[in-house]
């Protein structure tokens, strides 16, 4: 019980190594601090459907992520895009987001409701209104999801916010609106 | 509490490589050729309102020439109230007044920022001498004005780092958008970055 810890396939974690090379990592002597995080993945809906209030369920995954560790600290985000053959790591990334993952999460592990329940993490992304949240998708019948934003206005550093999905959703679609209409008048 | 002893939640906990492919690891960086320069004081914040990227990139160039001296959401919207000659966007940044796109050499001259505006992109080895060369002697972050394929939306980001391996060339994109920090392959960044922008101007920075 709490959030599934999903298996990481070799192919992908062959995939981030090879791509760590170079830019990222330069010393032999790193290989032995590097740690990869299990899998969750990205869930990034066109911009589209969110004004035209489409529900995010029917968004399909895009991407697999993974958190890459030196020692215990988090340095990347590796994404693997779904279907993708030959397999390769499509992008490696730092930032807030990437430590952002680790915090919330940590604090997410903490809350009742999560230990009791049956949950698969995901990141939800929509670049254009600058938004993204960890998500939790209720993995038994009769659990809901949870929804805690990484991006502002919402996201506060130091702790957990959970606005009620009407609201969040709400503030998506009007988001997302007002850039398509921008794009109209432009 | 879950306590993991490391500070990183249960279900984070890192994998540590294979024997196997941790020795490729090590092979691999004691052979690979690489030369890079990063910016590490370099740090790209985030943009306070949808449309504030242009507020955001100044607000980093700015203080990565001096120290921060306020909230750089504060310093975007002071700026943006000074820009667009408002008053009032520091407490209503997402109105429709003050949440709006604007060209970036426009801030970054007004800040004396701007050390040149080009209305085109720049070869590899300019970004390169842009960013210090090899030893990252002196270097500035260099802007990059972006559009959208399919529509005439607009974006802005900085990139702040260089690198060559077996024979590719990446930049070190930093985008107020997220914010982010990327690695991508030059020619990928200049046609297209995230799936829908390309790279169209480009704005070289100086110390004010």
């Amino acid at each position: 019980m709490g959030i599934r810890v999903q298996t990481i396939p070799e192919k992908h974690l062959a995939a981030i190594i090879e791509e760590l090379i170079g830019c990222c990592l330069q010393n032999p002597q790193s290989a032995a601090e590097v740690g990869v995080s299990p899998p969750h993945f990205l869930y990034a809906p066109d911009l589209e459907a969110v004004a035209e209030g489409q529900p995010l369920k029917e968004c399909p995954p895009r991407a697999a992520r993974y958190l890459v560790f030196l020692g215990d600290e988090v340095r990347w985000a590796a994404e693997i895009h779904k279907d993708q053959e030959p397999v390769r790591c499509t992008r490696i990334s730092a930032g807030p987001y990437v430590t952002r993952t680790v915090s919330l999460v940590q604090r997410m592990e903490r809350l009742e409701q999560v230990q009791n329940g049956d949950w698969e993490l995901r990141l939800l992304r929509i670049r254009e209104i600058s938004f993204a949240a960890l998500w939790l998708k209720g993995m038994t019948k009769s659990g809901g999801d949870l929804v805690f934003p990484m991006s502002r206005p919402f996201f506060r550093p130091g702790e957990l916010v959970q606005p009620r999905l009407e609201e969040l959703i709400r503030y998506l679609q009007r988001s997302a609106e007002r850039i398509e209409d921008f794009k109209e008048r432009m | 509490m879950l306590d993991t002893g490391n500070g990183i939640p249960v279900s984070l906990q890192p994998v540590r490589l294979p024997a196997e492919l941790r020795e490729r690891l090590y092979n691999r960086l004691a052979e690979v050729r690489v030369a890079r320069c990063v910016l590490e004081d370099f740090e790209i914040y985030e943009q306070c309102q949808t449309q504030w990227c242009w507020a955001a990139v100044t607000t980093s160039v700015l203080y990565f020439f001096s120290a921060p001296t306020a909230d750089p959401c504060l310093t975007q919207c002071q700026l943006v109230n000074c820009i667009l000659d408002l008053e009032d966007c520091c407490l209503n940044g997402d109105s429709e007044d003050c949440n709006v796109p604007w060209p970036t050499n426009d801030p970054l001259d007004k800040l004396d920022l701007l050390e040149k505006y080009l209305p085109n992109v720049i070869s590899f080895g300019d970004l390169k001498r842009e960013l210090g060369g090899a030893n990252c002697q002196d270097g500035r972050p260099v802007g990059c004005g972006l559009d959208a394929l399919g529509s005439n939306a607009s974006h802005a980001v900085v990139i702040a780092g260089w690198c060559e391996i077996d024979q590719k060339e990446k930049v070190w994109v930093c985008d107020p958008e997220g914010p982010d920090e990327d690695w991508f392959i030059y020619n990928d960044f200049l046609r297209l970055y995230h799936e829908r922008w390309e790279w169209a101007r480009t704005y070289r920075t100086k110390e004010p």
